[in-house]
């Protein structure tokens, strides 16, 4: 006491030596006055809820309003917890002490408890300082005489919002249960809150859980049936004379609690209660300080009226609507819902919002590319029709060489049907009937009629229209059936064929009718070569091999050989040494050859005449870059 | 109704065809022998009895015009009948210009087809008939000394007796006798039908009668 003394008065030397120099000097600064000194006075336990949300507003209110440096002082008497008078006089020793010399220049005095302390003890502790009142009832304060120089902000509860509230979120509610404990404070807000139910409710039923042990309670509440509604009104002290937080009795309550429970107080939110009319003690402590600042500068007179409560704000705990399933739409308008839960929306805003613009921009290149590959598919598909036209051009175009022997083809078996049946008619005719013969006859008319409708057949497979489409194939029997289409056309230019075929079948993967054509083109184009040499030289070979993973086949003739100048372009469209040629034999091969994944090359023999060479692989190796090479190679052949 | 000694020669590659023809042929009472090329029929010795030739123009090896060119230079060469598949002109003209009987083109009807066969088997047997009294003739002639001979060549040159007895010196009485018999060898009434003896009688029995002549 004695340092704090010096201190003081160390303090006002130092503010009298700075007033003294402040009159010399006009720039006053606040510190060179005495800070005025705010004493609260507070009824309850100051670490409650309410208690601290109020001065955790109320002091910076204060500092902020005041243009001089300000000490707060706050003392307790904390009237729910102790006796408190029988501790008035040590109490009020202790304050006499303290403040006798540093006198408060104004009181702040929460709750009628505190208030009247105050009031009691005015004249001697501090008979100057005003007195700013707060967390008195209208009620309350409507008994009693105005005192002089006592000026304050009321604090009404109002239990009808927020039960109003309750039944509103619960509208098929049947009962309301109250909690309360025993102190005077209590009592009081049991009685409203009765009144006001049965205003409100006068039909349901109303259970009271105020005067019972907090175990008994918490037993209780447990129980209640699933359509009450509970009111939490405070709980300092119960009926076995403990004494409790009630913020921390309501979380025991509401956790174990069968039924929603509201509250009144703003620092009962996020303790477990669903909501309510909240009487916010942020804004009561943000009220009060003004009002203080007020007086303490003067700009408010201390006899000035007092201020009406402050109304309660409707609030709700979103975490608790959640737990008792009630709806969001019931609400007011204009209820804060605190607490909600944020939605992953919320809680990874960028995060996704980052992610989804990649998921756009890699959907978007994806999409881009998807679409460029459709359109290269598309072109590619294109190219193929279009080479499959020409290659059907090409095969038409050799059948048309190829129509008298072809007609030589039907017309024989069609002759041995006429003769046979001219043969059958004769036998018929004889006399005895030569039945025997006849049926000879018979079969062979039937196997005439088959050989005719085998040439058809060839001939009509060729001249299908086909995509390339491949399968596992045997080049011998591809050759074998080019060689009945050609051997009669080989027999009318005089062209002697000689087959040299490898034993086995020689399989690859190809498409048999293309592969037809490459061998019927060459074969033409031996038997092309040859046209102008003598008769006893007109042979030309085929013939078939197998390589470790390819098979060949060569063609040769013994015409005049390809000129040196024509090697190149030979296998160009449209290159043609022959006066009726197309110029598309060779180019058609090669295209089919190479989507194969094979090759196609000329070679001059050395006797005279020229070989060509086929060789196919094996394996399936045409792929996408093949028969794009491929398709590449006949759209540019269509291009020339 | 076609005699059994007749033999009908089929040429032709495709045996199918080949078969079917040979069994119509068979079915109007011919006797038929097949042979699937050119070089088969050549290999077996010349055929005697009568008959005829079927030959296909296209098959493999020596074509059907070259076997016909071939046959005709034999002496007793059968008749011919062509088929093709595909009868061009020039074919044509060339066939029936190395003696074809007919030219038929695949599929051949069946009436053309035993026309044909019928005139070429008609042709043979006149050919036969005709070379039958050619070797007679031959033979007749064969049988005549050289002083007939001399007599037959100078009646057929149109000579009358009294200049053939100056020609051979010998008297006119003689020449009568001779006359008379050779005549008689020759089985000739008149000397129109003597002549007509001398036009079938070959070079060489001409040349022979020439020398005899001169």
């Amino acid at each position: 006491v004695a340092r704090r003394l010096q201190r003081c008065i160390a303090i006002a030397v130092i503010g009298a030596a700075c007033s003294f120099d402040a009159a010399a000097d006009t720039d006053v600064s606040p510190r060179n006055e005495l800070p005025w000194r705010v004493l609260i006075l507070q009824g309850y336990d100051p670490w409650l809820a309410s208690a601290v949300q109020f001065e955790q507003t109320l002091r910076p209110t204060l500092y902020a309003n005041v243009p001089r440096f300000v000490d707060v002082y706050t003392e307790t008497l904390d009237s729910g917890r102790f006796r408190s008078s029988d501790l008035e006089a040590t109490f009020l020793a202790l304050l006499r002490q303290k403040y006798s010399h540093d006198r408060p220049d104004l009181i702040i005095a929460g709750a009628p408890f505190a208030l009247d302390f105050a009031l009691r003890h005015r004249a001697e502790l501090w008979p100057d300082a005003p007195i700013v009142f707060f967390g008195v009832s209208p009620r309350a304060w409507a008994g009693r005489p105005r005192p002089a120089n006592v000026t304050g902000q009321l604090l009404d509860y109002d239990p009808s919002k927020t039960l109003a509230l309750a039944l509103r979120l619960s509208p098929h509610a049947a009962s309301i249960t109250l909690i309360a404990g025993v102190t005077e404070a209590d009592k009081l807000r049991m009685q409203a809150t009765l009144a006001a139910a049965a205003k409100l409710a006068p039909r349901l039923e109303i259970a009271r859980l105020d005067n019972l042990p907090f175990g008994e309670m918490a037993r209780r509440v447990a129980t209640l049936p699933r359509d009450s509604v509970v009111l939490f009104l405070g709980l300092y002290r119960d009926a076995r004379g403990d004494t409790y937080v009630p913020v921390h009795a309501l979380e025991q309550l509401s956790g174990v609690s069968s039924a929603p429970v509201y509250g009144w107080a703003s620092g009962q939110l996020g303790h477990g209660i669903v909501g309510g009319a909240l009487t916010d003690f942020e804004e009561e402590g943000r009220a009060v300080g003004q009002l203080a600042a007020d007086v303490l500068t003067g700009r408010v007179s201390a006899s000035a009226p007092i201020r009406d409560p402050l109304p309660p704000g409707c609030a709700v705990d979103a975490r608790q609507l959640e737990r008792w399933d009630l709806s969001e739409r019931n609400l007011p308008t204009g209820c804060t819902i605190a607490f909600r839960i944020p939605t992953l929306w919320q809680t990874y805003r960028w995060e996704a919002v980052t992610a989804v613009v990649l998921i756009v921009l890699q959907a978007g290149l994806i999409a881009g590319m998807l679409f460029q590959r459709r359109q290269r598919r598309r072109a590619t598909l294109e190219v193929q029709r279009m080479r499959s036209e020409l290659s059907h051009a090409s095969r038409l175009a050799t059948v048309g060489e190829l129509t008298a022997a072809i007609s030589h083809e039907i017309n024989q078996p069609l002759g041995a049907v006429q003769s046979n049946a001219d043969a059958a008619e004769m036998f018929l005719d004889a006399n005895p009937p030569r039945l025997d013969r006849v049926r000879e006859v018979i079969a062979e008319i039937r196997a005439a009629n088959a050989r005719s409708a085998e040439v058809v057949r060839r001939l009509r497979t060729l001249l299908k229209k086909n995509q390339l489409t491949f399968q596992t194939l045997d080049v011998n029997e591809v050759v074998d059936t080019v060689l009945q289409l050609v051997a009669t056309e080989a027999h009318r230019r005089g062209v002697t064929l000689r087959a040299d075929l490898q034993d086995g079948p020689l399989r690859i993967e190809g498409d048999p009718i293309q592969l037809q054509q490459v061998v019927l083109n060459l074969l033409m184009n031996a038997m092309d070569a040859m046209a102008e040499v003598p008769a006893v030289r007109r042979h030309a070979r085929i013939r078939t091999s197998a390589n470790r993973d390819s098979v060949s086949i060569h063609v040769s003739d013994r015409g005049q050989g390809v000129a040196p100048g024509d090697m190149s372009r030979l296998f160009q469209s449209f290159f043609t040494t022959k006066a009726q040629g197309l110029g598309i034999g060779l180019s058609v091969a090669r295209t089919i050859v190479t989507a194969h994944g094979g090759r196609i090359r000329v070679e001059n023999n050395s006797d005279g005449g020229a070989t060509f060479e086929v060789v196919i692989p094996k394996g399936r190796t045409h792929g996408e870059v093949v028969s794009e090479h491929a398709s590449n190679t006949s759209a540019s052949e269509i291009a020339k | 109704m076609n005699d059994g000694d007749v033999v009908v020669h089929l040429i032709d590659d495709d045996q199918m065809f080949r078969r079917a023809l040979a069994a119509m042929l068979e079915a109007a009472g011919y006797a038929v022998e097949q042979y699937a090329s050119a070089g088969e029929f050549l290999l077996q010795d010349a055929p005697r009895a009568p008959g005829c030739i079927i030959l296909d123009l296209q098959m493999p090896g020596p074509s059907g015009l070259e076997l016909h060119e071939a046959l005709a230079r034999r002496r007793d060469s059968l008749p011919v009948v062509f088929l093709s598949g595909y009868g061009d002109v020039p074919t044509t003209a060339r066939a029936m210009k190395t003696g074809a009987v007919d030219f038929l083109t695949k599929p051949v009807q069946r009436d053309m087809m035993l026309a044909a066969v019928q005139a070429a088997i008609r042709r043979d047997a006149n050919r036969r008939t005709k070379e039958r009294q050619k070797r007679e003739v031959q033979s007749r002639f064969t049988s005549l000394s050289a002083r007939e001979a001399q007599i037959f060549w100078s009646i057929v040159d149109g000579k009358v007796n009294k200049q053939i007895a100056r020609d051979l010196n010998i008297a006119e009485r003689t020449v009568k006798t001779y006359r008379a018999q050779m005549m008689s060898k020759m089985r000739a009434r008149s000397v129109a039908e003597l002549a007509r003896m001398a036009t079938e009688l070959e070079p060489d029995d001409a040349r022979s009668g020439q020398a005899a002549r001169a």
